[in-house]
């Protein structure tokens, strides 16, 4: 008899422990910090200290749809989606495109919410290409932002959110990008690196922007 | 009652196997039939077009339920081979970003890319033979 107490004991808590801990990763776990950390030295009180410091992104400028200037002023207590495409990009890009109307739908009355498309072909989609191409769309900014600027520029801030961006004559339209979609905080961070081609990912990336905006 | 599996009349089993088999076999040409077509949409179209037909906004145009098709049927082989530019008018909306052609098609792969985009997603329209394909590309202005 006691044993069979002892056991049905050890059963319900072995349950209740298992059924508490049985949660949805994307609903309970903190999204994770990707890129490479710095590490700085600090002098404090004499002593020399060292801080490990998070990847952020850093300053950029660059001019909207609008012609208005996008910088990271523009994403303050925002958090945003970022990408690299170009108007006449005849593979990966449409995709990308349709993927990201999905999150606009969702998400463009929300104010801490912005969408950042970076032109990889400045040359060819200016600032009126790309008014008309968000036009067609059926978007407006600053729920999202489509971006031209110097080529020097975009291809730098490209590495800084991990993405793939460069010239290629070889590549079908010119250029090889990678067709993901980065997830910045409101600390300028990376928190995720999703296949924009892929929609189950941008189902995932839509549950990890929710869980971000309830982050503090 | 034991049988010795080994004296049974062979054709027991293998009549119904050799059914199976060319049934098999038949369903696999079936779908090798229409496969092609549907392959070829996913590689050289759906980028754009996408999977379902839907298009881009008022970028690309859907090919699903589009009247464009119906009214140009006999365009449709030099559109894919050579491209297109200028706007276009489907279903009331004004498209006119250019559209790559695809020079490397053979007639055959563009007559099954035809065929498949006039008979799916509601699509409803007559299908071209390699003949008719063959003499549009021919009359094509490059």
């Amino acid at each position: 008899m006691n044993s069979i107490f002892n056991t049905a004991i050890f059963l319900v808590f072995g349950l209740l422990i298992f059924c508490t801990s049985c949660t949805n990763n994307r609903t309970h776990s903190p999204l994770p910090v990707l890129g490479e950390t710095e590490i700085i030295e600090k002098l404090i009180d004499g002593k020399t200290k060292y801080d490990t410091i998070p990847h952020t992104i850093p300053d950029f400028a660059f001019v909207n749809q609008d012609s208005q200037w996008v910088t990271p002023e523009s994403f303050e207590n925002k958090i945003y989606v970022a990408d690299f495409f170009f108007t006449s990009c005849p593979t990966i890009c449409p995709k990308m495109k349709a993927q990201l109307l999905r999150i606009y739908e969702i998400f463009h009355t929300n104010p801490e919410v912005s969408l950042l498309s970076h032109s990889i072909d400045p040359r060819h989609d200016t600032v009126a290409v790309l008014k008309k191409y968000a036009e067609r769309l059926g978007v407006k900014a600053p729920a999202w932002h489509f971006v031209t600027g110097h080529k020097t520029d975009i291809y730098a801030i490209a590495r800084e959110y991990m993405a793939t961006a460069e010239e290629d004559e070889r590549a079908p339209g010119g250029f090889i990008h990678s067709g993901s979609f980065l997830l910045i905080d409101k600390h300028k961070r990376i928190r995720g690196n999703y296949d924009g081609t892929d929609a189950k990912k941008v189902d995932e990336l839509i549950q990890d922007m929710k869980i971000l905006l309830d982050e503090e | 009652m034991k049988s010795n599996p080994l004296k049974m009349n062979p054709s027991w089993f293998l009549v119904p196997l050799i059914v199976l088999l060319v049934f098999v076999i038949f369903r696999m040409i079936g779908q090798g039939n229409r496969s092609p077509g549907k392959a070829l949409y996913s590689e050289y179209c759906a980028n754009c077009h996408m999977e379902n037909g839907q298009g881009l906004g008022r970028v690309i145009p859907p090919l699903a339920g589009a009247d464009y098709l119906k009214s140009n049927q006999k365009n449709l082989p030099c559109i894919i081979l050579n491209g297109l530019r200028g706007e276009i008018e489907v279903n009331g909306e004004t498209y006119d970003e250019p559209m790559a052609g695809i020079a490397d098609l053979t007639a055959g792969q563009i007559t099954n890319i035809i065929n498949y985009i006039s008979t799916s997603w509601g699509n409803d329209l007559p299908r071209l033979n390699l003949a008719e394909v063959k003499a549009a590309i021919e009359a094509c202005n490059p």
